[in-house]
C-alpha cells in the first residue's frame, strides 16, 4: 500500500492530535517533531502518545535520555525499532580524556643514573581527571583512580651522537588483565631525528594502585640534556586493545 | 539552535479507525503535560494498509488539531 506523509505547519501550542480516519488502517514509520520552548518552566521530554478508540491511553513514545532544558528548542524523530544509545556517562570515562605533559626547558640526565622526567608543562582535555585525578598536572609518575585502559606515547629528544640511552614506562603494581612489563625503547646509535618514541596500551587498576613512571637513561660517560613529550588518552574499560604477549 | 534528538517509538503499530496520535511535550517526572512548549511543524509518514482507496491521505495542518489539555 501506499505511504503518505502528513505534514502540520503552524505554531500551535502542544498538544497536537491526528485521528485515523474513517475505514482506514495505518501503521507509523516515523514522526518528525520542530518543538519550540516558549514558556515552559522546567525541562521537558518530548513524547507521542497513541489514543486508542476508546479514549484509552495505549502507549506513550518518550525516551529520559531525550531531555529538552527548559527553554531551549529542539528537533525530534521518533523511529520504530530504534534504541538510544548509551550516554557517555555509563562509560568510566570520557573517550577524549587526555592528559598531556612536557619538558620543554632542557633537563640533564646524568650518565649511568636512571632518571624520571620531570615535567614542566601540561594540557589536558575533558575527564582527565578520570584517568589520574584531577590534580595531576605535571605528575611523575602518574597513579591511576579508576580502572582503564590508557594509550601513551612518549617521546624523548637526545643529543645526537652514539651512545646508548633508553626511554622507559616504568609501570608499578601492573594490572592482573595487561601485564606487559615495563615498555622500554632503547638505541646505542643516534636514533632518526636524534629522537626515541614510545606507545604502549597499559591498563590500570586503582587498588593497588598502578602507576606509570615515565624515565630514561643514558650511559655516554658525560651528561646529556634532553627535552621530552608525553600524551595519556583514557579508553573505555572494557574494551580490550591489548593482548598481553 | 534547536537540539537534534531521536526518540525510539513502537513498531508495527496498527492504528485503526477513530484511534488518536497525539504529540506533545510531558514532565520528565510526573508524565503531565508541559505548557508553554509550542509544536511549529510535525511531519508523519504512515503506511496506508487499509482505506484511503490506496491513495495518499490527506495532509495539512487542519489534520492536527489541538489535543485534550491544550
Amino acid at each position: 500500500m501506499a505511504d503518505s506523509a502528513l505534514l502540520a505547519a503552524g505554531g500551535d501550542d502542544a498538544p497536537l492530535s491526528y485521528v485515523v480516519p474513517g475505514a482506514t488502517a495505518i501503521r507509523i514509520k516515523q514522526i518528525h517533531v520542530k518543538y519550540v520552548d516558549n514558556s515552559a518552566g522546567a525541562d521537558w521530554l518530548p513524547a507521542v502518545r497513541i489514543i486508542s478508540d476508546s479514549k484509552h491511553r495505549m502507549g506513550t513514545a518518550a525516551d529520559q535520555a531525550v531531555k529538552v532544558t527548559a527553554g531551549s528548542d529542539a528537533d525530534v524523530s521518533f523511529f520504530p525499532g530504534v534504541k538510544h544509545a548509551a550516554g557517555a556517562a555509563t562509560l568510566p570515562y570520557l573517550n577524549q580524556s587526555q592528559l598531556a605533559q612536557s619538558r620543554q626547558a632542557v633537563q640533564t640526565i646524568t650518565s649511568g643514573v636512571v632518571t624520571n622526567i620531570a615535567w614542566d608543562a601540561w594540557q589536558s582535555a575533558p575527564g582527565y581527571g578520570d584517568m589520574f585525578g584531577p590534580t595531576a598536572t605535571t605528575d611523575n609518575p602518574v597513579t591511576f583512580v579508576k580502572a582503564a585502559y590508557v594509550v601513551i606515547t612518549l617521546t624523548v629528544v637526545w643529543p645526537a651522537a652514539n651512545y646508548d640511552r633508553y626511554a622507559e614506562l616504568a609501570v608499578g603494581a601492573p594490572s592482573s588483565q595487561s601485564q606487559i612489563g615495563s615498555p622500554r625503547i632503547r638505541h646505542s646509535v643516534s636514533p632518526d631525528g636524534d629522537r626515541q618514541t614510545l606507545s604502549a596500551v597499559i591498563a590500570g587498576d586503582p587498588s593497588n594502585p598502578t602507576t606509570i613512571t615515565p624515565r630514561v637513561f643514558q650511559g655516554s660517560g658525560v651528561n646529556r640534556a634532553i627535552t621530552a613529550g608525553i600524551n595519556y588518552y583514557s579508553i573505555p574499560y572494557g574494551v580490550a586493545p591489548f593482548v598481553s604477549p | 539552535m534547536a537540539q537534534p534528538l531521536t526518540v525510539a517509538f513502537p513498531p508495527n503499530l496498527v492504528l485503526t479507525d477513530g484511534w488518536l496520535v497525539t504529540i506533545t511535550a510531558i514532565d520528565p517526572v510526573t508524565g503531565a503535560l508541559v505548557s508553554g512548549v509550542t509544536i511549529s511543524e510535525a511531519l508523519m509518514q504512515v503506511e496506508v494498509l487499509e482505506g484511503a482507496g490506496g491513495y495518499a491521505l490527506s495532509s495539512g495542518a487542519f489534520m492536527f488539531v489541538p489535543g485534550p489539555g491544550a
